[in-house]
């Protein structure tokens, strides 16, 4: 009864994250063929936002960055899937320079707790209860239960549901976060010197907020053209804390936090 | 009629002649005679040739196979020159159409008759890319996300290869990899039931977590991985080393809630490591009288071969009342193409006992324990075409050979990489890692960190 009542909760969640997620991460493969996962990618060996390889040069600290976030609309600042670039390069074929490794769910869930000061019963629980990591999502997240779902070995690969998981994660994260900075006042501790209920939202805040998030989950400082596309955005006329919770979610669900 | 004797004819010499690494039999030596064709071909040096070398999936041939099955036609099989010969006559072919000819994937690894399996065309070269590495030792091996911090100390680290080397000794010391990492791995190992296996089992048949405590055990602190078949000790919840047998957690009980087992009731000196635990007997012999079942899996999870996919076939010559012993009808062609290699396989372990309905099962603790005389079978087993008296000799003879090393190793770069090697370098990489586990002394630790040193896993192409 209680895996059958998590499986509807799963299905449930599932398809409200379907028609909600502003972003996907892995491009839609139409092939039937394994989709390259390093042709693609960058000379870091990273991969951006939309499947496309992007690649600039942090000149403040010398670091190489890319993954470039999405627009905040669905659709993404440069090519789409479906705008390959030409790279002489087959994309359809099976790489043999295979060497991103997924990040799995286990290191997705201590890089998250850690960036966002989130204890593992806040970061992410299905109805208040059923964790998402370790029971709702698991196997979409690269784990396997083999005492109760007798999954003897985890997926190889991202399945088609694994950038839904990593959406419902970085949602419910981000979005647990902002909440406890909100209560937490001036004790916050992620937002800090970032005013949540401001709008229009404070210009100087801006660039510090994304530089911190990029720390935080990238381990890296934001390049001047990835703080200029949050910028942006952030002057579109939404509220800071929409600003807070939609940057959050962009930069925690960029492949460059997905795959290394 | 023709066709059929012929098909099994050859399906015959190749299985117990190619796939026979020291030619054992009265069969033509063809492992022999292919490496002396081609002796400096991966599949003589790094790997056996397996029965998908020739066959879809035995007996059904697959491209390569049939063109064999055309130069063989009105040949005389036992002829090694014949054999020989028509290896070579279909040397220049490329039977699969990969556009690949048969010599090139036979001397770079790959199959000749199966267009998945190509060859290698990279010429791309790499460089080690050491913040790449530490990001994935990290992720991998720690269960975390490097941090801002954690990168910043990296980059003013003077060295970075010793930096990343501290940063995987940590992991391979933390709970994630001893706790979590490792006994992921051994899901397959173990094949765990909660409803049977578990301290709250509903049925309790044995118990796997003294299952999974082992080999974490053996895969940790720098131990000898090879007393995965070999231990003769089972570790508790607290870390420590039992030699002894370990009695029941709970008693019998019939009724809502089940329990017929539990502990380590093996005595010492007829243990063998993970293959002998009370839950691996239990879950894998079950009712048998002979535990194929068991064998196979000792073979496939610890040997790398999985006897179903017609892997590590490698037929012994039984005497005739040995044949089909538990009268099950395999001594016929088509079954015996396996049974001539699972059967001796597994009668090492018919002295063990499975799940036997009696009264011990209330008074005693009998399931796993060892009973010479349950079968006669125990002294004509066979590994790998060679003798074994019982399974401590099956054991013994299993951790030294190179499928040992070569399943630990595929078993922890597969970990690593969430895949095998996939090219020729990553495959030359492969090979001196597990051909190095002697001189690094058998410890996983020392292949972890071959692993990440290696180029596959962190090396980026120079574009």
């Amino acid at each position: 009864m209680k895996t059958l009542l998590i499986a509807f909760v799963g299905l449930v969640f599932i398809q409200a994250s379907c028609t909600k997620s502003p972003t996907s991460f892995i491009k839609t493969n139409t092939s039937n063929k394994p989709v390259s996962r390093v042709d693609d990618t960058t000379r870091d060996g990273s991969i951006g936002q939309d499947g496309v390889a992007a690649e600039s040069t942090d000149s403040s600290n010398g670091s190489t960055s890319s993954g470039e976030p999405g627009s905040m609309d669905g659709t993404s600042q440069g090519n789409t899937g479906s705008e390959l670039p030409e790279t002489g390069v087959n994309l359809t074929e099976p790489s043999l320079y295979n060497n991103v490794v997924w990040k799995r769910y286990r290191a997705l869930e201590n890089g998250m707790m850690r960036a966002l000061s989130l204890s593992k019963q806040q970061l992410c629980n299905e109805l208040d209860q059923f964790s998402c990591i370790d029971q709702i999502h698991l196997f979409n997240l690269g784990g396997n239960d083999p005492f109760f779902a007798a999954q003897g070995k985890r997926a190889a690969d991202p399945t088609i549901l694994t950038p839904v998981a990593v959406e419902r994660l970085a949602m419910h994260a981000c979005g647990n976060r902002i909440e406890l900075d909100k209560a937490a006042g001036a004790n916050a501790v992620v937002f800090t010197g970032f005013t949540l209920n401001a709008d229009p939202i404070p210009a100087d805040q801006i660039s510090p907020l994304v530089t911190t998030l990029y720390q935080l989950f990238l381990a890296r400082n934001p390049n001047a053209e990835e703080i200029a596309k949050l910028d942006a955005f952030a002057k579109q006329g939404i509220g800071s804390e929409q600003f807070a919770k939609t940057a959050c979610f962009v930069i925690a669900t960029m492949y460059e936090n997905i795959f290394i | 009629m023709l066709r059929k004797i012929f098909n099994f004819k050859l399906l015959y010499l190749l299985s117990t002649s190619v796939l026979i690494p020291n030619g054992a039999f009265a069969q033509p030596a063809g492992g022999n005679s292919f490496c002396e064709v081609y002796p400096n071909s991966p599949h003589c040096s790094t790997a056996k040739v397996e029965c998908n070398f020739c066959h879809a999936g035995p007996p059904v041939l697959n491209s390569y196979g049939m063109d064999m099955q055309k130069e063989f036609m009105g040949g005389d099989f036992t002829n090694v020159t014949a054999f020989m010969a028509a290896l070579e006559k279909i040397q220049d072919g490329d039977s699969d159409g990969d556009s690949n000819t048969n010599l090139d994937e036979i001397m770079q690894g790959t199959l000749p008759g199966d267009p998945e399996s190509a060859v290698d065309n990279n010429t791309m070269t790499y460089t080690y890319q050491e913040d790449l590495a530490f990001k994935k030792v990290k992720a991998i091996y720690c269960g975390d996300s490097a941090s801002y911090e954690e990168m910043q100390a990296f980059e003013a680290s003077v060295d970075k290869s010793q930096f990343i080397d501290s940063a995987l000794d940590a992991c391979l010391e933390s709970d994630y990899w001893k706790n979590e990492a490792l006994h992921r791995m051994a899901d397959e190992k173990i094949m765990p039931i909660e409803a049977v296996g578990s301290m709250t089992a509903s049925v309790k048949i044995a118990e796997y977590d003294w299952d999974y405590r082992l080999f974490s055990y053996v895969m940790t602190g720098n131990r000898d991985v090879r007393e995965l078949l070999t231990a003769d000790y089972h570790v508790d919840e607290n870390g420590n080393v039992l030699t002894g047998t370990v009695a029941r957690s709970e008693g019998f009980q019939l009724g809502e809630r089940i329990v017929i087992a539990g502990g380590q009731p093996l005595q010492a000196n007829r243990r063998a490591g993970m293959v002998t635990t009370q839950w691996f007997i239990s879950v894998n012999t079950m009712f048998a009288r002979l535990p194929m079942n068991t064998a196979s899996q000792a073979y496939r999870a610890y040997l790398g071969k999985d006897i179903a996919k017609g892997e590590g076939l490698v037929p012994f010559a039984l005497v005739d009342n040995l044949k089909d012993a538990d009268n099950k009808g395999t001594a016929q062609p088509a079954c015996d193409v396996c049974h001539s290699t699972l059967d001796p396989l597994a009668f090492p372990f018919s002295t063990y006992r499975g799940i036997e309905i009696g009264i011990d099962l209330a008074f005693g603790n009998p399931i796993g324990t060892y009973d010479g005389g349950r079968t006669p079978w125990e002294s004509e087993g066979a590994l790998f075409g060679q003798p074994v008296r019982d399974l401590m000799e099956w054991a013994n003879m299993a951790k030294e050979t190179d499928e040992f090393k070569m399943k630990v190793v595929l078993d922890l770069y597969t970990q690593a990489l969430s895949r095998g090697p996939i090219s020729q370098s990553e495959q030359e990489e492969f090979t001196t890692i597990w051909q190095s586990m002697p001189a690094d002394r058998y410890s996983a630790n020392a292949v972890i960190h071959r692993i990440v040193d290696s180029m596959g896993f962190a090396g980026r192409p120079d574009l």
